[in-house]
């Protein structure tokens, strides 16, 4: 790291719990614009939650999230949906899109929001399938793909907004390591061209070893790294 | 059995269980009136030894049939409800299912599983539908008697009839629940997709038309060949229609998306294309409706332009219970569609809050389920409402001041089923609520 | 990629043959190409295993062309050459057993002596997945695919290392709540 660029995004002391179940403890995580950090940790260590908070989706018990300096929290119901519409992009291990919607309106779906025309929305949607490679399967709906194409397909969606942060949940879990990788690689060639940060939480070290830094999660909080005082 | 059968039916999810009590009780409740009716001293009651304070046209042995049969109709709405009740929680019971017949219960075992799922509750409703029917005999009866119209008949019950309508309506309810198992049970199996509908009901539309062509090419219906060659007519374009329904929501479903400019449009139009067969069937209910009010229209125009004011209260007073009834039955069936929605959104619960997390606000759900309503039912009903209007204009020679009163009608129906569509879907968005929760990203 | 059995580059080099005649720097040449994790072949080891295979049988001189540089003899796969690829190439490898190496024997060690392997076991996973960051990196530069499935297999195998690390790391925290 020769001169870090301030966070686009900042965790602190994030806690979260679900009734008796503590999932976070304190986590923090900071990301750098076009940074890609893998989360990893075993199992129910609180990974997918903390994704959630750092996208927004949860908003966490106690503890600030920023992004581009304004705080989370701060952010009305309204502003923090927009905020995820145009400024962020997610991506689930599976069942992301909508069934009734074909590969193209799925993508289209988040410029219509945004008040596009139809046509417009149709054109740049179809031109991200084309670069993930899915160009053929616009008018298919998700029931009839393949796990990977879905992928894609969801990898487009995630893109079409042009992000500053992808959050992708272990975005290879349904798929078999050869199809995983093809996904995994369209994603982060296509985050690294649009300059677009990314946060891959993951428990496969192949996947991890993508990412320029790893975050480790255990029973909740980040595990100091071997240079950190323990 | 009996703490087995408890299990099942709880299982299945209060929610789902107190709907298919209150359905089936209506139900039972409306066909023992039907009953009654029919019962009522079958010589001319002018002259009759009971005199009955009834409703000119339940009182009347000539129209009394039509009577019965009013009632017996308003329970396609009531079931309609009880359709997509039993449809609630069909997820949940794919997901027990599945697991049930890795346990070893065969495909038997899931069916009669179903069946008592639903059957219980169905006879429980069935069961209190006598009750129901003696509240209905209070109210409709007794009070209205002392005004001279009342619509239940106060002097004659369902008599025997009670026992059958309950078994009927008990066996109805375990009927369509294992309907319902043995689709999920194929589900299960087949993991499978129902395929699209085919307009094939077209045909029986085009007999009939073609039936109607020539009989009234050969002078009309007079004799009583060319009426029963017409009732053939009027049955055939009549199946034909709701054979149709489907298909016509499919269809009408893949215009609208491809027409779509608006997100919430787009979803509405889409998942009526995916799935347009709950759709169809309140469609043809809602087309009917809206017909039934369309001639109601002219009729109550024509009445108040053309009738003394001392003969209009016996027509216009059915005529005002037949549209109550009418709009009731719209918003029962919006409520059905609403559940229909609420229901489909739940089975794609994760999608549902991906869509969420990616930032597709909620109040654009609730604009799709609405507009997903709006798109089965305002096309069909205001149809519906204008071949009432003009069917019924043509054939008494209505005058403008008539027609007019068909618009109003159509105005009015419209009206009631945009406020049902509002209030139904506000009614389930609890459920709505309950799919966007970011819970459901969870891999399970 | 140290060859133990000698035998065992005799048949890669029966391989690269069988794509038709070639000299000793040819054959070097495409071996390293073919295999960019291994050290590159010294040429003494080239010749050794040529004379080997001359020897057996395996192999021909077809003819000795001199350009500008050095005098070179060309070598082909014999019948029996081709035979022996073939039934190389059919035979199935033994799996493993795989001796403890060095970081098995430290874990172990650790473990015994009471060390802090927790903390061993966090840095030796760092280094770990530095190490696979690079082969990934250098994966996905790749053009050939021969190359990054020779790349894969090292992923894989840093992959197990990595899994049976967190595996350690899982155990020893269960003995410690448990004990
Ligand atoms: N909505 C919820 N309701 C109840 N408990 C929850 C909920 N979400 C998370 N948890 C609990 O919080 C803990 C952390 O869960 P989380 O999903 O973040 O873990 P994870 O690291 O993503 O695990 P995995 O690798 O299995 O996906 C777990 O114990 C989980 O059971
Ligand atoms: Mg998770």
């Amino acid at each position: 790291m020769i001169d870090a660029p301030e966070p686009i995004l900042s965790a602190h002391g994030i806690h979260k719990s679900f009734g008796r179940t503590v999932a976070l403890r304190g986590a923090a995580l900071e990301l750098r614009p076009g940074e890609c950090v893998a989360i990893t940790g075993p199992s129910g260590s609180g990974k997918s939650t903390l994704l959630h908070c750092l996208a927004g989706v949860l908003l966490p018990d106690s503890g600030v999230v920023t992004f581009r300096g304004a705080r989370l929290d701060g952010l009305g119901v309204d502003e923090r949906t927009r905020l995820r519409r145009i400024s962020f992009g997610l991506v689930l291990q599976f069942g992301q899109l909508v069934p009734e919607l074909t590969a193209l309106e799925n993508v289209a779906l988040p410029l219509l929001l945004e008040g596009r025309r139809r046509p417009d929305a149709a054109a740049v949607a179809a031109q991200w399938l084309e670069r993930l490679e899915v160009g053929q399967l616009a008018t298919t709906r998700p029931t009839a793909m393949s796990g990977g194409e879905a992928q894609r397909v969801a990898i487009a969606r995630a893109l079409v907004t042009s992000p500053d942060i992808v959050f992708a949940d272990e975005p290879t879990g349904a798929l078999d390591t050869v199809t995983g990788e093809l996904a995994l690689d369209v994603l982060v060639k296509a985050t690294r061209e649009t300059e677009a940060a990314l946060v891959l939480v993951t428990h496969d070290n192949r996947v991890a070893a993508v990412a320029d830094r790893e975050v480790v999660l255990r029973d909740g909080a980040v595990e100091p790294g071997p240079g950190d005082p323990a | 059995m009996r703490p087995l059968a408890v299990t099942v039916v709880l299982a299945a999810g209060r929610g789902r269980a107190a709907l298919v009590v209150v359905t089936t009780a209506a139900t039972a409740a409306l066909l023992l009136v039907a009953a009654a009716i029919s019962r009522v001293d079958g010589s001319d009651s002018w002259n009759g030894p009971a005199q009955e304070p009834l409703l000119a046209p339940i009182r009347d042995p000539g129209t009394r049939p039509g009577a019965v049969l009013t009632v017996v109709l308003l329970t396609v709405p009531v079931l309609l409800l009880l359709d997509q009740a039993v449809r609630l929680g069909s997820t949940g019971q794919h997901r027990r299912y599945a697991a049930l017949s890795v346990a070893g219960a065969t495909r038997r075992d899931l069916r009669r599983w179903a069946a008592v799922e639903v059957g219980l509750p169905a006879l429980a409703g069935a069961l209190l539908g006598v009750p129901g029917w003696w509240l209905l005999r209070e109210v409709l009866g007794h009070r209205l008697a002392e005004h001279g119209a009342a619509l239940v008949p106060t002097t004659v019950g369902p008599g025997p009839w009670t026992l059958p309508v309950v078994l009927v309506v008990a066996a109805y309810g375990a009927l369509v629940g294992r309907r319902r198992g043995s689709r999920a049970t194929a589900l299960v199996a087949r993991g499978g997709q129902r395929s699209a509908p085919r307009p094939w009901s077209a045909l029986l539309v085009l007999v009939g038309v073609g039936v109607l062509v020539v009989i009234s090419g050969r002078g009309g219906s007079s004799s009583p060949l060319g009426l029963t060659w017409l009732i053939s007519a009027v049955v055939l374009v009549t199946l034909g229609s709701v054979g149709l329904a489907p298909w016509a929501a499919h269809a009408a479903g893949a215009v609208a998306a491809r027409r779509a400019q608006r997100a919430p449009t787009l979803l509405a139009a889409r998942r009526l294309h995916a799935n347009p067969r709950p759709a169809g069937r309140a469609a043809a209910a809602v087309g009917a409706v809206g017909l039934t009010t369309g001639v109601l229209g002219v009729f109550v125009a024509d009445v108040v332009q053309s009738t003394s004011s001392y003969d209009r209260d016996d027509y216009l007073v059915p005529a005002s219970v037949v549209g109550v009834c009418a709009l009731l039955a719209v918003a029962l069936i919006a409520t059905s569609i609403a559940v229909h929605s609420v229901e489909t959104t739940g089975e794609h619960r994760r999608e549902t809050a991906a869509l969420l997390a990616t930032g597709v606000p909620v109040s654009a759900l609730r604009a799709a389920q609405r507009t997903e309503c709006l798109l089965t039912t305002l096309p069909l009903t205001l149809a519906g409402s204008v071949a009432g209007s003009l069917g019924y204009g043509w054939l008494v020679g209505a005058s403008p001041v008539a027609y007019a009163g068909g618009l109003a009608a159509l105005v009015l129906v419209a009206l009631v089923v945009g406020v049902s569509v509002v209030a139904a879907t506000a009614l389930v968005r609890p459920w709505l609520d309950a799919a966007v929760d970011p819970a459901n990203l969870r891999t399970e | 990629m140290v060859y133990t059995c000698t035998m065992s580059l005799g048949s890669v080099l029966l391989g690269v043959l069988a794509a038709g005649p070639a000299h000793g720097y040819d054959l070097k040449r495409a071996h390293d190409g073919r295999f960019p994790a291994a050290r590159p072949l010294a040429y003494g080891q080239v010749y050794a295993t040529l004379a080997r295979l001359e020897r057996d049988g395996l192999v021909e001189q077809v003819e000795t062309r001199q350009h500008a540089g050095p005098e070179r003899t060309v070598y082909a796969l014999t019948a029996s050459g081709r035979d022996e690829l073939r039934r190389w190439l059919a035979e199935t490898e033994q799996p493993g057993p795989y001796a403890a190496d060095e970081l098995v024997r430290k874990t172990i060690t650790a473990l015994h002596t009471g060390a802090d392997s927790v903390d061993f076991l966090r840095r030796q996973r760092a280094v770990h997945l530095e190490a696979m960051r690079a082969l990934t990196r250098e994966r996905a530069a790749a053009a050939e695919p021969g190359t990054r499935i020779a790349l894969d297999h090292t992923l894989a195998h840093l992959d197990a290392d990595l899994r049976w690390l967190e595996e350690t790391r899982e155990r020893i925290a269960q003995d410690g709540t448990t004990r």
